[in-house]
């Protein structure tokens, strides 16, 4: 029986980790690359989810097309934001926290002035479940692994395997030299914040109809994003994605024998106990970069 | 014949005669004047006991004053603390315990509210006395969310319906409980909070602007930085405790939603609008957004709105809020004034 809830944990936090990878990734790549900490990715988050529903219920798209159509449009307003907002004051670590929590706070206003404060009709396709002697697998969750899994694969084959891929960790490496070397940030940066949005657009448009779609979603997935990369080390990919799943894992093993919110305040407590032995989180850099 | 020395050296003793420079003027902390002033007229001039809307902006604004305070000194080191909720959270449920339990004295409501946020911040300042820039945001954010779990979790502090039915505090056997005197109170404590934070700023205000302009140089001149930042985690948490207090003092009740994490960026936003020169920054910023935000946005999602496009106005144009740009408009002009060539240089030097 405990083997059984263990497992039944392990799969649903395996789920909850992915999501939460592809989540911190890309707040954590807006920070390798600009060195900004955007405020706003928890409201990309629900954008993704909120264009999602519109997709669907007003263009009558079908649910992988709205999904991604969700994700590019959000990845619009992620590169329009850093060209007007942060773009002029890119160099201001604490302006660009400020300037982006305003346009979060907009975000979530003009939500929620649009949709009202509620949680808006919008369900996943697949509702069928797998059942392994006592195992209950919901399929919604398998996608939402495989599709995390496949969108942190498409993010390192673009780091890593590609040129743009390597001007952005050349520009994230050192800003001077790689703009010294013709690389232009007004043109790589917007860029950045875009594949970043959507990223948590894709996160948002996959999970939210799976469980709700209001606006305080933004919120939750703000101290996700934070909790994650301060866990994970700022600024470090591999760490965020690391931190995600077992975060993620964590969640959903606590959750099995303890209430919710007691599991949330353990692991947070956890978090800020690691940082007085490790104040960079496992994998960060030297805090006066950050 | 005269060496080439001798024939030099008188020259350039006749040419460049030693510039007397006149010791500094000392600074008149105008800010500081300006902000105690008005709380002092507030506690004393009679307001006017019909006009109820106004008494309760009034109080409105002297109730979160505290917690402004508190995002103000974190500022003076160039830290964004949004952990703000949570102080006044353990400020409120202390008062909200000793009203309960022990006595409604006002004194010892205030002492509670005080030293008790201003000893649990120590555990949480030995994490972020390490942190720097916008390390010390993010973890200041998770520190407000631990604090709302810790108190929403406990049954003592009545999970999440909070502890109602408060007592109105007393002064020897008079109840301090009417909307004016209630008012009167919150004025006081934050006059408590204000002169606090100026005495905090006066003794350690050099150390906190060398760390915040060349924390290595401040080192190698044998400034301890850790102290610093922990004596100002400890302050800013105690002038947070005091509106925490003023909060269940509006409100008898302590209710953990009062506390919310996000409730932290109103008060930041009100120092970043209000600017981070001198007290008067925050004050004015207080003010400020309290009565747009009751005069135009009464429902939350306007006040978010209007809260979110200030944040946006004041770092893209008025990055040191409105008193840092009047300060630096002045000090400009005074400048030119003074020295036509030296205008716009060194103007930082005289914001202060």
């Amino acid at each position: 029986m405990v083997t059984l809830t263990l497992t039944q944990a392990l799969v649903n936090g395996l789920a909850l980790g992915a999501q939460y990878a592809v989540l911190a990734l890309g707040f954590s790549l807006v920070f390798g690359v600009l060195n900004v900490i955007n405020f706003a990715h928890g409201g990309f988050y629900m954008l993704g989810g909120y264009f999602t529903f519109s997709a669907m219920s007003a263009a009558g798209l079908p649910y992988v097309v709205a999904l991604l159509v969700g994700a590019l449009g959000v990845a619009v307003v992620g590169a329009v934001m850093e060209l007007v907002l942060i773009e002029p004051i890119v160099d201001n670590h604490e302006a660009t926290l400020t300037v982006s929590l305003g346009f979060f706070l907009v975000l979530t206003a003009g939500v929620t002035a649009l949709y009202g404060p509620d949680p808006v009709p919008v369900e996943f396709p697949v509702s069928s479940v797998l059942r392994f002697g006592g195992l209950y697998i919901p399929v919604a969750r398998l996608i939402v692994i495989a599709v995390s899994v496949a969108a942190v694969a498409a993010l390192w084959f673009l780091l890593y395997r590609t040129k743009y891929g390597l001007a952005l960790r050349a520009l994230s490496e050192n800003r001077e030299v790689a703009t010294m070397q013709g690389l232009r940030p007004r043109t790589f940066f917007p860029l950045a914040v875009a594949l970043s949005a959507g990223l948590a657009a894709l996160a948002g448009g996959l999970v939210t109809p799976i469980f709700t779609l209001e606006p305080v979603v933004a919120q939750t997935a703000l101290m996700t994003s934070f909790v994650v990369v301060v866990l994970g080390g700022l600024g470090s990919l591999v760490g965020a994605a690391g931190a995600a799943v077992a975060f993620g894992i964590a969640e959903a093993v606590g959750g099995a024998y303890l209430s919710g919110s007691l599991t949330q305040l353990l692991l947070f407590a956890a978090v800020l106990a690691l940082l007085l032995v490790r104040p960079t989180g496992l994998a960060g850099r030297r805090l006066r970069d950050a | 014949m005269p060496s080439q020395t001798e024939t030099v050296t008188p020259v350039l003793t006749t040419t460049t005669p030693p510039r007397r420079r006149s010791a500094p003027r000392p600074r008149v902390p105008w800010g500081e004047l300006v902000v105690v002033v008005v709380l002092v007229l507030l506690l004393l001039l009679p307001l006017p006991a019909n006009d109820l809307q106004l008494v309760s902006q009034l109080n409105h604004v002297v109730t979160v004053l505290g917690a402004a305070l508190s995002v103000y000194v974190m500022m003076r080191l160039k830290l964004l603390h949004f952990g703000v909720p949570a102080f006044m959270a353990i400020g409120a449920y202390a008062v909200a315990l000793t009203g309960l339990h022990l006595t409604s004295n006002l004194v010892v409501m205030v002492l509670a509210s005080l030293v008790v946020p201003a000893v649990a911040a120590v555990p949480f300042g030995l994490i972020t006395m390490r942190l720097r820039g916008t390390y010390f945001a993010l973890v200041t954010f998770l520190i407000g969310q631990v604090v709302y779990l810790l108190i929403v979790a406990t049954e003592a502090l009545g999970g999440t319906d909070g502890l109602p039915g408060l007592p109105a505090p007393t002064w020897g056997d008079v109840v301090l409980a009417d909307q004016v005197t209630t008012m009167r109170v919150g004025v006081g404590v934050a006059l408590l909070a204000v002169l606090l934070v100026i005495a905090f700023t006066a003794v350690s205000g050099r150390a906190l602007d060398s760390l915040r302009s060349n924390e290595v140089l401040a080192g190698s001149l044998g400034l301890r930085d850790r102290p610093v930042r922990l004596g100002a985690f400890v302050v800013s948490a105690a002038v947070a405790g005091l509106s925490g207090f003023l909060v269940v003092n509006t409100l008898t009740t302590a209710h953990p939603s009062s506390f919310s994490v996000l409730s932290g960026v109103d008060y930041v936003a009100y120092v970043v609008v209000g600017g981070w020169g001198s007290v008067l920054g925050p004050a004015i910023g207080t003010a400020l957004l309290v009565l747009l935000t009751s005069q135009f946005a009464s429902e939350g999602t306007s006040a978010s709105a209007l809260l979110g496009g200030l944040l946006i106005l004041t770092s893209l144009f008025l990055q040191r809020g409105l008193t840092g740009t009047v300060a630096h408009l002045v000090a400009t002009v005074r400048r030119r004034r003074s020295d036509p060539r030296r205008a716009g240089r060194n103007a930082d030097d005289d914001e202060r």
